[in-house]
Order: structure tokens, then sequence, then C-alpha cells
């Protein structure tokens, strides 16, 4: 285990889900954007989603993860726990060994997804919080070596063998850095999403529209 | 201060896990093609080389739209000492800024209470 976790503690996990809301378009009520999404839900679970062998069977690794956040957030969102064991399945089946060996922003995606899972998993199935946040950690740990002082003052590489600095990557990293400091306390990991916030902002990728320009070669300069 | 020791000491892999990174010391397997998010790149990797510092990523134009300004894409980010320390300076600002809101308010989020 890397952390303390225990099962008391599991119980009074308090992080507390975003507050997000539903700003629909004026046009169609709520319940209808409601039952689009728990449609949306249904054909995704019940089409691209194998129980039994907890994946997404045409789906590559890092978007497997990412719909199995989108699902968190869809029952945070709505309170239908229907799909838990789904997630479950998906913990459990997870392509961990191959995840390892992939870039960093497959990685932190990971990292992601179970910090929502402990999140949601504390208000519904508390025993699931340790091991959820157990994935997290393990896969922030690894992402974490993306962290490359060498050139460019700093930012996120995209992975061992690419070295280019990478937008997307950088970005990964501070949001998971804030959820990790979040879930654990541990001031080195919000020195981490400060330290990646403040270069992703004099990094020259943030354009004058808000958006990032991906990314930066060896030299420091723009690949595009 | 300097950026040795900056920010990622704690949790860095082996730091208070045990889990570190393997590297492929042999073998032969190719990746011909990888898709990531909207960019296309190609490789063509002897995995047995890994390791050097070679950048095989190599970027096929933009997928994505190109949204935004584009005026910086010529230019080169500084990596000079003076824009580590300016980076360090505003790291240890903000940083100070939390512990002060921390002081005074508490758990700045929403710590897991068996961490104290």
């Amino acid at each position: 285990m890397l952390y303390p976790f225990s099962a008391d503690s599991r119980q009074s996990f308090d992080i507390l889900p975003p507050r997000r809301e539903f700003d629909p378009p004026k046009t169609a009520p709520v319940s209808v954007h409601l039952t689009r999404l728990q449609s949306l839900v249904r054909v995704q679970q019940s089409l691209f989603f194998n129980p039994e062998s907890g994946s997404f069977p045409t789906a590559i690794d890092w978007t497997s993860t990412v719909l199995a956040t989108h699902l968190i957030n869809y029952a945070q969102q709505t309170g239908d726990h229907r799909y838990f064991s789904h997630l479950v399945a998906f913990f459990h089946n997870q392509n961990v060994t191959g995840l390892i060996r992939q870039n960093y922003d497959d990685q932190l995606w990971v990292v992601l997804t179970f910090l929502r899972g402990a999140v949601y998993a504390a208000g519904h199935e508390p025993e699931w919080v340790g091991p959820f946040l157990e994935r997290a950690a393990v896969f922030y740990d690894l992402a974490s070596a993306g962290w490359d002082k060498r050139t460019c003052g700093g930012g996120m590489v995209w992975g061992r063998w690419a070295r280019y600095k990478n937008a997307v990557t950088s970005e990964l990293f501070v949001a998971a850095s804030v959820g990790m400091y979040e879930a654990f306390g541990d001031d080195g990991m919000l020195e981490n999403a400060t330290l990646g916030w403040v270069w992703l902002k004099k990094s020259g990728m943030l354009n004058n529209e808000g958006l990032f320009n991906d990314g930066l070669d060896n030299e420091c300069r723009f690949t595009h | 201060m300097g950026d040795a020791g900056r920010g990622l000491s704690r949790s860095q892999p082996g730091s208070r896990a045990t889990l570190k990174i393997v590297g492929c010391r042999s073998g032969s397997l190719k990746i011909t093609e990888l898709i990531f998010g909207c960019h296309q790149l190609d490789f063509l990797e002897d995995m047995g080389q890994i390791g050097e510092t070679r950048d095989l990523a190599r970027k096929s134009g933009c997928g994505c739209g190109c949204k935004g300004g584009t005026k910086n894409w010529d230019a080169s980010v500084s990596s000079s000492p003076e824009f580590v320390q300016e980076l360090d300076a505003e790291v240890d600002r903000l940083m100070q800024s939390a512990r002060e809101l921390k002081s005074q308010r508490g758990r700045l989020y929403y710590a897991l209470p068996f961490l104290g």
C-alpha cells in the first residue's frame, strides 16, 4: 500500500464534487437533456462496454479511461448508480501493465479517472475509495517523472521517448496535481500544480484567445 | 531558490513508492503509427534503442483546427537562468499565499482527515 488507507478513514473521505450545473439552451427543458444524457450513457455502456472483460473493446487505453470518467461524472451528476459495477469491472481489468509503458498523458488521464471515482465512491461505495486513490497515486507517481527541467525551464514531455513539451500533458499534470493535493493534502502536489501552471502561463503556448498552442520542441520552439 | 529541489521531489517515483519505470532493454517492437488526440504522430522506433535522447515524434500539421493566435509559433521560449528564476519567484509567491490562506482558513481544500 502506498498510503495509510484504513476502512475507517474511507468512511470520512470528504472531497466535494465539482459544483457543475446544467445550463441547457432554454428551448428544451432540463428533463429533455437528462433523457438524452441517459440514452447516451445507456448506448455507451450497452454497446461499447463489455462487462465480462471490463473494457471498452473498440477504445484504446487512454480513451477507455476517459469514457470511464464520463461514466463517473454521469453517475455523480444524476445519482444513477446502476453502472457502478461496470466501473469496478473496468478498474479490475484496466490495462495497467500496458499503461505503465505508455505516455505521460495516458497515465494522467487514469489519475483523473480514479480521483473522480474516489469522490463518487466516497458517497456511495466507500470501500472503493482506497483502491481508486491508490490507482490514482501509482499513475501520478509514474507521470510525475515527465516534468523536465532540462529544456525550456520546465514542462511535461509527452512521453519518455518523445521529448517535446506537450501542452495537453502539462495541462493534465496541473489538473492531476490539484486533484491529488485535494485528496492527499501533500504540499508537494500543490507545488507541482503551481509550478505547472506558472510554467504553462509563461511558456508562450497560451495564445491570445486563452487557448494553448501545442507544443515546444527540444530547442523550445513551437512545433507547428 | 534554484530549480533544484523545486516541486516534484516529493512526488517522483521512488520517493514514496517502490514502483520504478523499467525501460525496454531489447526487443524489436515496431510502432508505426500512434494516434494521440487529434494529432497523428509517426513513429518508427526500435525499442532496443530507446533511452537515447532522439526526438522521434514528428507532428504532422495542425489537425485540431488551430484556433487562436499563431504568431508565437515561430518563437523560441526562453530557458535561461533568468527565466527559471522568474518561475521560481512566482511559484514561491503563490505557495506563500497558499500557506497564508491555509493558516487563516484551515484546510485549503478537502484533505483526507487521516492525513492530519
